[in-house]
């Protein structure tokens, strides 16, 4: 593939050759300085940790986890038998564990800015969702019966937004939570949903609308504002936090226009996820039930994809061996955790998977080099 | 907790806009420029630039416009900082009086949307019907300008075109429209947008197409036809302009439309028709500003990355079948331009952010370098810093600072020190000197040939019991005598005066004499015989006290006259007639005296007492003068300890407001009024001379590069223009005062872009990295114009072949290339030496000099690293340890490397660098090699250094500080304290053991703190974030040192330690601690200045301040604002009071009390001592 067309005053690429520019060119270097370092930062993942539960019985499998706001060094992991724990990031030990707060697996965590509050979500037995207070006590705040999905609102996060399924279709309301009533606001149903199997409703980055099943929504008004064409049999789609984009699977729709802007065919089947700075976007091949039953050539995948949320090229596809059931980054995108299978591939017995953490941006396994350096000395001369 | 005070010492000085207009009144045409957060207002006359005003802004400077509303006489001035906040200015009142009103101010920053890739821009309607800002992708922003409406009210547009290079206002639209250029994937286009401002949307034209082909429509024609009757512009749209095009200059009357200004060509649309011109020469660089020279947009100056100017003609007529034409001229080289503006009269402002700023006047015949350009003046500018280091060359214990500054053909080294310079011309020993005075004598002084010019050729010098006189012809000094001077006593006053005489006044008598013959014309003696104490004079007029009687005299021709005589309360201690500027005659006379040590005015001629004003104390005042300081008459009055009381002066009334004290040195203090650079400035001869002068209506005591000075005089001959003659034990020295500014800059030009310095001691010599860009040519690399690397007095060079290196990609002819090299400078002469170059492609990136422990020999060691444009980071790179000896440069030693060199350092006799993700520490070897030692890894890139006992802070590219402890017999690092959040830093310092400075790319300081009592591992792992602060500048360096002598004054600030940055704007600043009290007791300053300051542009002192990044914002804490402590002295004194009102200070009996002005102009003033 031919090289980007450069302006002659962009930074050079070369990293020593940019900072030797960055205090005649501040704060980058010149123009797309500030890509050029995103993308040597995020095309290295160095595994620093692994969080492992040793239980009796062997059978604790991880399916899903997410970081805890700043100043809180907790790492919440959900279970296939619907407990979470918190593990102590530095130690990597347990420091809590809140069992059963759903009868089936974890399907999804979030924990709020203020980290005082967490919500889960599981699949099978009501409720399938609810609201945790997480702060000095651990209660049951709220619950969503009906929900398979729920998120805080992106802005304010007084609002929860649920996902709930119509039983055995792939039509979706989505209902809208106050928090301070408990109380639900609006439910937003698409009056011809795209029947995403794995559908997610997804607030914008102001909470002023919402995509549910292929359907945008004013949730001022309550009113449907448009629909998208259908790409793909799974995937809703997220909300670009700069606010004029929605990527659904491999498609970039512009939010204003409602054109197709660009066809992004690594994100095939993969649930996005956009660090915190929104210069880089991470993808997860869907798994296990979520993913697209009438795709049967579909192949296990063991790597997450690192996009440059610009311009929507790839900045690297981190191999990791295993297969990948969630990923997370920590509020100032300096660490990556992902919850990783443990077994090889064609293994039936329950996975007990573990959450390995990786640092952002560092060369892995970089002691091994120094071990050679003296040799290599030897070798080159 | 941490307790830091940060102040600037130097303002930014790079130039970031520039703007001209009518803003201080609808008559005076203005120059405004933005200086980071500064504005400084300049009023252009003939004479030059004049200052008029400064004004700080609490934010960066993003946008700076002038406009004026429709029916405004004069301009307003629209604003916006780098965190969105917007202003509206106005400037009223003229004079002292001059005030900048914020008429409207507001945030317009969106909480959602990503700020746009190529920065903030503003335009504005050049009917002034609404303001545009591109402050996120995708979406304009208009800010109507409805008359009368007092708030800032904003709404978006969505913008279609996401990437936006530039954008711009068409001229004569009935809607305003903008043209802008932007990008999509199949390259660069224009378009224009037609805004209605009561649909708050663009106007959807009927007549826009995708391409508007000669055979469009009829309809469309007859339409737009119609339209061009009433407006000329109608949209249009070109698309696929030349790939780089990133500049569009709008066109006025009568021509319209838009020139478009790319890489290689200039093309002109004016919506119907476009002609493109692309002349080879503008193919070298790209443009990057202009400035409109004609009302009417015939002509452009245009300027490049390379500091050339040119003028782009646009033919106004459009000829009968012929095109419109565009012609490029070059007129010649000026600095890197930032900002154009095109004053009058073919003057030309050149704004320049990477070399001086310059005053450039257009010749209409080249110079003998075919260079039509004439610079006038030029700016100082230190911008950027890239490295610096501080040195006490002079051995006075004074620290200055030597930058690297600049880049490109303005790269230079800068020398900075406080106070003023004076340049010795000549000295002349002479022993127990009391006074001297320069005379014009004879028919040599009248000044023949040269003009209305007159020139001194005498020197009249006191001495006790007599009076000699040195006349100076040429350089040639010889002593003589003058037939009427009393010679056999002690002069106590002599001076050219009115009507071609010379008055000497000894303790006797007021002799006039013959200013052609020498000879004695009368004398006046006082009554009675008695002695004269204290006497001035100036050309007309003369005073004298003979103990408490006082006598007024005037001088007439051949005579002084007695004219009144009154007696005052206690013996006169000293006196002063200066006249008020641009007078003959004062109207007021200034005394001090004995006993009640007071200071008064009287009235002339009739000495009537109008003011008293008692100093308090026992010490007795020396020197007393009338000043007038940008035309604020001021009362000087100099103590025998060294103190100075000043006040304000009214000149009819008499009345002496706003006492001030500030203290010069410790000796009896004499003042001397003279004016060099043709600004009317004091010297005060003490211990600790110093110059006083007004900047910005406030005083300031600038300390002067000599030891003592017991008497000065100013001297005007033909062979030492404008210098002062000043007078110690032991000697005259005849010298010349360099620019009046608080701290001296000198410059060494270099030619080159500087990057890193080094001083050695041992050969009294400075390292510096610098890079040229060569060109290839058709064999091999040129250097297009002489620098330092290539002038040096020997030149080596890196050779390729024994290297392994990557190899080379090829390079095409006329491509640039870096070439860095290793200069060693002088420190006493700035000349280069020698300069070693590396091989192209190689670059050097850190330099120290140090000696290693088992090796008496002192090094430059140099880090570089292979540099291959293709790869993200560099993978090969070299450790190469030079020994400057006898004049020669030689490689002792050198270290293949994986990976980029970014940072070394002297560490335990050992070498620490460094490099690429790891930070190694090498061993000398009794062989002169260099052996890795340990490693420590765990960073993302280490960037920067700093070392301290067993202590190394790393920082890091994106993962903010780590501390590390070296283990002696281990042999390895131990990672103490790391820094858990992510930051990029640009800067890291030492503050002691446990406390690190540290400054990150979105203009924060920090300061962090190991927790060494902390109970777990985990918690002593994790350093506390215990000060943070938005200094508001990108800073590039830290250093350990002051610019201030250390411990001559007795009562400093209690301060302690002193760190200095240089920033990218050019400005310096330090960091210092204060004391946990004393800094409870400044911050409770500092909160009440916020509340009796009110900013320009009202945006919050704690908004300001607040450390700031993209994904936070959080309050300052643990710093104070020196700059805004240090405003305290430019209020006036119910300001002040208001100040302290509710201020309780602690004092010396350790009692606590409510703090009066004075208490806290003292503290104040010590605090701005320490820079």
């Amino acid at each position: 593939r031919c090289p980007e067309p450069k302006s002659k005053h962009s930074a050079p690429a070369n990293l020593a050759a940019r900072l030797a520019r960055r205090p005649l060119f501040a704060p980058y270097g010149g123009p797309d300085g500030r890509r050029l370092d995103t993308r040597l930062i995020y095309s290295r993942y160095c595994p620093v940790r692994t969080f492992r539960e040793f239980a009796d019985d062997d059978t604790t499998m991880f399916t899903c986890a997410t970081f805890t706001p700043e100043d809180m060094k907790y790492m919440m992991i959900g279970t296939h038998d619907g407990t979470v724990k918190a593990f102590n990031l530095e130690t990597g030990e347990v420091e809590e564990t809140y069992a059963s707060l759903h009868a089936s697996s974890i399907t999804n965590l979030e924990v709020n800015r203020a980290g005082n509050r967490m919500l889960t979500s599981s699949r099978r037995r009501r409720p399938l969702s609810a609201l945790w207070s997480i702060e000095n006590v651990f209660e049951s705040k709220m619950s969503f019966g009906e929900d398979e999905y729920v998120e805080f609102g992106k802005l304010s996060q007084g609002h929860v937004l649920g996902t709930q399924r119509t039983t055995g279709t792939h039509n979706f309301s989505a209902n809208l939570y106050d928090l301070t009533t408990g109380q639900r606001v609006t439910q937003l149903s698409p009056r011809d949903g795209n029947g995403y199997q794995a559908n997610r409703a997804t607030f914008d980055p102001t909470d002023e609308l919402v995509l549910n099943n292929g359907v945008l929504f004013d949730v001022r008004t309550p009113r449907e504002v448009h629909k998208f064409d259908k790409f793909n049999n799974t995937i809703n789609g997220v909300f670009h936090p700069n606010g004029l984009e929605i990527v659904a699977n491999t498609e970039v729709w512009d939010m204003r226009t409602f054109h197709l802007l660009r066809t992004v065919p690594a994100l095939q089947q993969c649930r996005v996820k956009f660090a915190n700075g929104g210069q880089v976007l991470f993808g997860v091949r869907l798994s296990g039930s979520d993913r697209d039953q009438d795709q049967t050539t579909f192949e296990e995948v063991t790597a997450f994809k690192v996009i440059d949320a610009t311009d929507y090229t790839s900045i690297a596809t981190v191999d990791v061996k295993r297969h990948v059931y969630d990923l997370c980054i920590n509020y100032d995108d300096r660490r990556l955790a992902l919850v990783e299978s443990q077994l090889e591939m064609g293994d039936v017995e329950l996975d007990q998977s573990c959450v390995r953490l990786y640092d952002i941006g560092r060369v892995r396994g970089d002691e091994d080099l120094d071990d050679q350096e003296d040799e290599d000395n030897v070798d080159e001369t | 907790m941490s307790h830091n005070y940060v102040v600037t010492a130097q303002k930014p000085t790079a130039v970031n806009h520039c703007v001209t207009g009518n803003f201080t009144s609808p008559t005076d045409l203005n120059l405004i420029m933005a200086k980071n957060n500064r504005l400084e207002v300049f009023i252009v006359s003939p004479e030059g630039l004049q200052p008029v005003k400064e004004i700080g802004i609490y934010g960066l400077i993003s946008v700076m416009k002038l406009f004026r509303p429709c029916d405004e006489e004069k301009n307003l001035l629209f604003i916006v900082t780098q965190h969105y906040n917007a202003m509206i200015l106005e400037c009223v009142g003229r004079g002292e009086s001059l005030e900048i009103v914020t008429k409207v101010h507001g945030n317009v920053a969106d909480r959602i949307g990503k700020p746009a890739e190529t920065g903030i821009i503003g335009i504005i309607d050049p009917e002034s019907r609404c303001i545009a800002l591109r402050l996120y992708d995708g979406i304009l922003k208009i800010i109507p300008l409805e008359k009368e409406s007092g708030e800032l009210k904003a709404y978006n547009i969505r913008l279609e075109e996401l990437t936006v290079q530039d954008i711009e206002f068409l001229y004569g639209c009935a809607n305003p429209t903008v043209v802008l250029i932007h990008q999509d994937a199949h390259g660069r286009h224009v378009k224009t947008h037609e805004i209605s401002l009561k649909e708050k949307e663009f106007i959807r034209s009927p007549w826009k197409q995708e391409n508007v082909e000669p055979e469009a429509a009829m309809i469309d024609l007859v339409l737009m036809c119609l339209c061009a009757l009433c407006f000329p512009q109608s949209p249009w749209k070109q698309e696929n302009v030349e790939p780089e095009a990133a500049m569009i200059v709008p066109v006025p009357a009568p021509l319209y439309g838009a020139l478009i200004v790319g890489q290689e060509s200039i093309t002109y649309h004016n919506g119907s028709s476009y002609i493109t011109v692309a002349p080879p020469i503008l193919k070298q660089s790209t443009m990057t500003c202009y400035g409109r020279v004609d009302p009417n947009g015939c002509r452009y100056l245009m300027g490049d990355m390379a500091g050339r100017l040119f003028m782009v003609l646009l033919d106004g007529e459009e000829k009968e079948g012929a095109e419109r034409d565009i012609q490029v001229e070059l007129l010649g080289e000026c600095s890197i331009p930032e900002c154009i503006n095109y004053l009058d009269n073919g003057v030309v402002f050149v704004g320049s952010r990477l070399g001086d700023s310059q005053l450039v006047q257009l010749r209409v015949q080249p110079d003998e370098n075919g260079s039509y350009l004439t610079v006038l003046d030029s700016h100082t500018n230190l911008a950027p810093i890239v490295d610096m280091v501080v040195v006490d060359l002079e051995r006075q214990g004074q620290g200055q600072l030597v930058t690297c500054s600049g880049a490109f053909k303005d790269g230079s080294l800068r020398v900075i020190r406080n106070g003023i310079g004076i340049h010795e011309l000549a000295s002349i020993d002479l022993a127990g000197i009391k006074a001297m005075w320069s005379l014009r004598v004879g028919a040599g002084g009248d000044g023949d040939g040269d003009g209305d010019e007159l020139f001194d050729n005498t020197l009249v010098i006191a001495f006790v019991g007599e009076t000699r006189v040195l006349s100076l012809v040429g350089d040639e000094v010889e002593e003589t005598e003058i037939a009427g001077l009393a010679s056999d006593q002690q002069t106590f006053f002599c001076s050219n005066v009115q009507h071609s005489q010379i008055l000497q006044v000894t303790a006797s008598s007021a002799r006039l004499l013959s200013d052609s013959t020498g000879r004695l014309l009368s004398e006046w003696r006082p009554p009675g015989g008695r002695n004269i104490s204290v006497v001035t004079a100036n050309t007309c007029q003369l005073a004298c006290a003979v103990g408490s009687d006082l006598f007024y005299l005037e001088i007439e021709s051949g005579e002084v006259v007695q004219k009144s005589m009154t007696t005052l309360e206690h013996e006169v201690a000293c006196i002063d007639l200066t006249p008020s500027a641009g007078q003959q005659r004062a109207e007021l006379a200034a005394v001090a005296l004995w006993t009640d040590i007071s200071a008064r005015t009287l009235s002339l001629p009739a000495l009537q007492p109008l003011c008293k004003e008692c100093l308090g104390g026992e010490i007795i005042p020396r020197s007393i003068l009338l000043a007038e300081f940008e035309g604020v008459p001021y009362c000087l009055v100099a103590m025998g300890d060294g103190s100075l009381f000043y006040f304000h002066v009214h000149l009819k009334s008499g009345l002496l407001t706003e006492k001030k004290k500030v203290t010069l040195g410790t000796q009896p203090t004499v003042l001397r009024a003279f004016r060099p650079h043709s600004t009317s400035s004091v010297f005060a001869c003490s211990d600790r001379p110093a110059v006083i002068y007004s900047s910005n209506y406030k005083l300031v005591f600038s300390n002067v590069n000599l030891r003592e000075v017991n008497h000065m005089c100013t001297l005007n001959t033909r062979a030492y223009r404008n210098s002062l003659a000043l007078a110690t034990d032991t000697t005259i020295t005849i010298g010349v005062v360099d620019d009046i500014q608080k701290l001296h800059i000198r410059s060494v030009k270099l030619y080159e872009s500087p990057r890193r310095i080094a001083y050695q001691e041992s050969t009294e010599t400075f390292g510096v990295l610098s890079m040229r860009l060569d060109e290839q040519g058709s064999s091999c690399l040129v250097a297009p114009r002489p620098s330092a690397s290539t002038e040096a007095k020997t030149i080596t060079q890196s050779s390729s072949s024994q290297l392994h290196r990557p190899s080379l990609q090829q390079l095409e002819q006329g491509q640039e290339v870096e070439v860095h090299s290793l200069l060693i400078i002088d420190q006493h002469t700035f000349e280069v030496q020698h300069a070693h170059s590396f091989v192209p492609s190689e670059y050097a990136l850190s330099l120290i000099s140090m000696k290693f422990d088992n090796d008496p020999a002192c090094y430059f060691v140099v880090g570089t690293a292979y540099v291959n444009p293709e790869e993200s980071e560099p993978k090969q790179g070299r450790i190469v340890v030079f020994q400057y000896n006898d004049q020669k440069l030689n490689q002792v030693s050198e270290k293949e490397i994986k990976g980029a060199c970014y940072s070394l350092a002297a560490f335990n006799g050992k070498l620490l660098a460094s490099i690429n993700s790891t930070v190694r520490l090498f061993e000398w070897t009794a062989e002169h090699e260099l052996r890795l030692e340990c490693s420590h890894f765990n960073n993302v890139v280490a960037l920067y250094l700093k070392t301290k006992g067993d202590f190394v802070l790393v920082g890091d590219l994106m993962r903010s500080i780590t501390a590390l402890q070296y283990k002696a017999m281990e042999g390895n690092f131990d990672e103490m304290a790391r820094d858990f959040n992510a930051k990029y830093m640009t800067a890291v310092e030492i503050l002691d053991d446990d406390t690190y400075l540290g400054a990150e790319n979105s203009h924060n300081l920090f300061v962090c703190q190991k927790d060494s009592a902390a109970t777990t591992d985990e918690e002593r792992m994790q350093m506390q974030e215990v000060g943070r602060y938005h200094v508001g500048d990108m800073v590039n360096v830290f250093r350990h040192g002051s610019l201030v002598m250390q411990g001559v004054t007795e009562s400093m600030a209690p301060t302690s330690g002193c760190v200095l940055f240089g920033t990218v704007q050019g400005s310096v600043g330090l960091v210092t601690q204060l004391e946990p009290e004393f800094y409870s007791f400044i911050s409770e300053l500092q909160h009440q200045l916020t509340r009796v300051i009110r900013p320009v542009g009202k945006i919050e002192h704690s908004a300001w301040r607040a450390y700031r990044c993209e994904r936070k914002t959080e309050p300052c804490e643990g710093f104070i604002d020196g700059d805004l402590i240090e405003s305290f002295l430019d209020l006036n004194r119910d300001q002040m009071a208001e100040v302290v009102r509710d201020l309780m200070i602690t004092d010396s009996s350790s009692q606590r009390r409510a703090a009066t002005v004075d208490d806290i102009i003292k503290a104040v003033e010590e605090l701005t001592r320490i820079h």
